[in-house]
């Protein structure tokens, strides 16, 4: 996991199988980070996540609940395949944004 | 008919060996990498549920997995604790409802699992335990 801080964007890179072990053991940090920069927009992109299961989408939904809380929103990047059918099933994009192909490209819309 | 059973303690550190071990069992059959997610992603609910939800994260107790495949690649998968069981199964059924908001889960398990499944059964007693086992038909790529 990389935790990048670049002009009030906030990005974190998360990889590999992101299990319930895997979850416990970065949790507190990335708390602790978010709260330490409450930067307005927090980015997480899951470009080299290889699995998913409802404790990343727990833990999804309690960081978009902490960084609502200082007012700042929360933006979901490089979604895989297994990552978008998980977080599709639990209605993840009901609430949280996915930063589009040309936001990403950095083209202004 | 082809047939494995595992136990294991109740660590988080053995979810990844179980669910890993499980797939593994599933290699010789060809299954597409969309079909082994799924069932990857089913084995993670399940033992999961039984280490946080049955044994209540206690590091207590045994955990069982039971797979088959019969001759018509039907998978049949079922993980079974002896914890604290469930007391309302409808309700832990329900997308978004949980037991353990302090914890961070999702409530999404059941949800996921009955989506990647074909069926999905629940056999739970209060504190003797609970059972939860699905059938999956896989594709065969032979």
């Amino acid at each position: 996991m990389r935790s990048i801080v670049k002009k009030n964007v906030h990005e974190f890179e998360f990889n590999g199988e992101l299990d319930n072990m895997r979850m416990s053991s970065i949790k507190n940090v990335i708390i602790q980070l978010i709260n330490q920069y409450k930067c307005e927009c927090v980015k997480f992109d899951f470009k080299d996540v290889t699995f998913i299961d409802s404790t990343g989408i727990g833990f999804i939904l309690a960081r978009y609940n902490q960084i609502n809380e200082y007012g700042g929103e929360l933006i979901l990047k490089n979604l895989t395949p297994h990552v978008r059918k998980i977080l599709s099933i639990s209605g993840v994009f009901q609430i949280i944004r996915v930063e589009t192909d040309n936001e990403s490209k950095g083209v202004k819309v | 008919m082809n047939e494995m059973t595992l136990e294991f303690d109740a660590l988080l550190e053995n979810e990844v060996f179980a669910r890993t071990s499980g797939v593994a069992f599933l290699l010789p059959y060809n299954l597409s990498v969309d079909e082994l997610m799924e069932i990857k992603t089913i084995l993670a609910e399940m033992i999961v549920n039984s280490i946080v939800h049955g044994y209540q994260n206690s590091q207590k107790g045994k955990v069982v997995l039971r797979m088959n495949v019969d001759n018509e690649y039907v998978l049949k998968l079922s993980v079974s604790d002896k914890g604290v069981g469930i007391s309302d199964i409808l309700r832990a059924k329900e997308p978004l409802y949980t037991t353990r908001k302090d914890l961070e889960r999702s409530g999404m398990g059941f949800t996921i699992i009955e989506s990647f499944s074909d069926d999905m059964e629940i056999e739970s007693i209060v504190d003797e335990g609970t059972t939860i086992t699905i059938h999956k038909k896989m594709k065969f790529y032979g």
